[in-house]
């Protein structure tokens, strides 16, 4: 499967004229890969996430989406950091939801979605509902949905920004396990510089609104990775490089009225 | 406030209507208050003993209670329905909003000379007075609880590529259930008043009509026993409709899933 998205622009309509959400944006996804996508607040990562998803039209330019044909795969999934399970579903009815596209009868999809919460460790919760489980196991909950469909692409917006820093290290290392077994395109959205080091093949730098691609950074580390060391010497220097090129467009969101959207 | 505080707390509103109702109870067997328009509480109590003895009160509740229900039943039955086709379909909405938000502020009691004048004092005039008391808090209500669900709830619908019917059957419906049950209590509130209110006027049976003829006897003890019997009925149906909540919608009210 591959993504070319070539001078994608978008622009909201506002009161005072339209808003350029994101301009001239131009990359390429194609494989397995696994993509870290970072950029100052506002400048339009997740925009971008949904215009992947299909979930919202680019103003101008053109993007090209090529899956494979395969129709026991989803083509897209989106994990959210918050309210993306739902709330009146149990966690097997949430994770089953996944597999709406199939249209498999009831017994199957809930089969499949019972192995898919025993891999992420819910197995004793398969019938809580969303709001009896912390945000870590909501998380999981939404990550098994996704996985039960086994999406070509997988889109992740800040998904595990919410959790405690020991929680999201288990999550992190079972979400590079699934990917590992199931093949997604991956495109992971965070703020966490070191995060998106550590799980990706190659970080896309936005800038600051209206976003656009500044950097591409390829990512040498061999997998499997070790997640919990952040310090270690390479990391540290791509973190750097990484930085360099974000902080002006960090301080420059900062100076300018209004700021953070 | 501490949780613990506040469960203590719990018994301080029943304690002081009962300290009220002492000193009531007081100030009337002492005379410090005229008895004739207030009279002491155990008379009350003894005139709603009388009504139950007598079969007056379950004859005039059931009255009032099947003019709601069948009121309830059309009325909020069909804002429900209207609220959904409402929230799902825009170009429905585009077309028909204006028209539900221009007769909502028209005060119920307003159409009942127009009404009764149409079907003369009939159990459907009644009742289609009622019935659009409930009709309104029920469609707006229904209507903003399909808007104000999470837009992430339909983009995941929508990439899991779920059908029409299932976004509506497993999404929209279950996610306004909330606002529907408070639609749901604001109408039963609505149709209580207008029930009453019209049984006040048509003078015939129900509650209201108690209230009328206590009024024109000067039996003020009938008439303090019968605005209790509503009030109780008010709050019979309050605590009904949290019972089914706390079972329909257990998610709610948890502050961690928002």
């Amino acid at each position: 499967m591959e993504a070319r998205c070539r001078d994608l622009s978008l622009a909201y309509p506002g009161r005072n004229g339209s808003t350029v959400a994101l301009r001239d944006v131009s990359f390429e996804l194609a494989g397995h890969e696994f993509v870290a996508l970072v950029g100052p607040s506002g400048c339009g990562k997740s925009t971008l996430l949904k215009l992947l998803a299909r979930l919202l039209e680019p103003s101008t330019g053109a993007l090209e989406v090529r899956l494979e044909p395969d129709p026991d795969r989803l083509p897209c999934a989106l994990v959210f950091q918050d309210h993306c399970v739902f709330p009146w579903m149990s966690v097997l009815e949430n994770v089953a939801f996944g597999l709406e596209f199939r249209r498999l009868p009831r017994a199957e999809r809930h089969r499949q979605a019972r192995a898919f919460i025993e891999q992420v460790g819910l197995g004793e919760f398969v019938d809580a509902l969303p709001h009896e489980l912390s945000v870590g196991m909501r998380q999981r909950v939404s990550l098994a949905r996704a996985f039960v469909a086994n999406p070509q692409i997988l889109l992740m917006d800040e998904p595990f920004a919410a959790l405690d820093a020991l929680t999201k290290l288990v999550l992190q290392e079972e979400l590079l396990r699934l990917w590992q077994r199931h093949r997604s395109l991956v495109v992971y959205v965070t703020h966490d510089l070191a995060e998106a080091v550590l799980l990706s093949d190659r970080v896309l730098v936005m800038s600051g609104r209206p976003g656009t691609i500044r950097m591409q950074v390829p990512i040498p580390l061999t997998r499997p990775r070790n997640l919990v060391d952040r310090g270690h010497a390479e990391v540290v220097e791509i973190e750097r490089r990484l930085w360099a090129a974000l902080e002006p467009e960090v301080r420059a969101g900062l100076g300018a009225a209004g700021g953070e959207r | 406030m501490t949780p613990r505080r506040l469960r203590r707390l719990r018994w301080a509103a029943p304690l002081v209507a009962l300290a009220l109702l002492a000193l009531w109870e007081l100030a009337a067997r002492r005379s410090w208050i005229p008895t004739l328009f207030y009279p002491a509480p155990t008379v009350i109590l003894g005139a709603v003993a009388q009504l139950v003895a007598s079969g007056e009160l379950a004859q005039h509740l059931a009255a009032t209670l099947g003019r709601m229900a069948a009121a309830f039943v059309w009325g909020g039955g069909s804002g429900l329905v209207l609220g959904l086709a409402l929230g799902w379909w825009p170009s429905l909405r585009a077309v028909v909003d204006p028209f539900v938000s221009a007769l909502h502020p028209v005060p119920r009691m307003a159409l009942l000379p127009l009404v009764l004048l149409l079907f003369g004092i009939s159990f459907f005039s009644k009742t289609l007075v009622v019935a659009i008391a409930t009709f309104f808090p029920m469609v707006i209500n229904t209507m903003s609880g399909v808007l104000q669900l999470d837009p992430n709830y339909h983009d995941v619908a929508r990439l899991y590529r779920a059908s029409r019917w299932r976004v509506f059957a497993r999404v929209v419906l279950p996610g306004s259930l909330p606002m529907i049950l408070t639609g749901a209590r604001l109408a039963l509130v609505r149709a209580l008043g207008a029930t009453i209110g019209l049984e006040l006027i048509t003078a015939e049976s129900g509650l209201g009509s108690l209230l009328y003829f206590a009024w024109q006897t000067y039996r003020t003890e009938a008439l303090f026993a019968t605005v209790f019997v509503i009030a109780a009925l008010g709050y019979g149906f309050r605590a009904v409709l949290d019972a089914l909540a706390t079972r329909l919608v257990p998610w709610q009210g948890d502050r961690r899933q928002r």
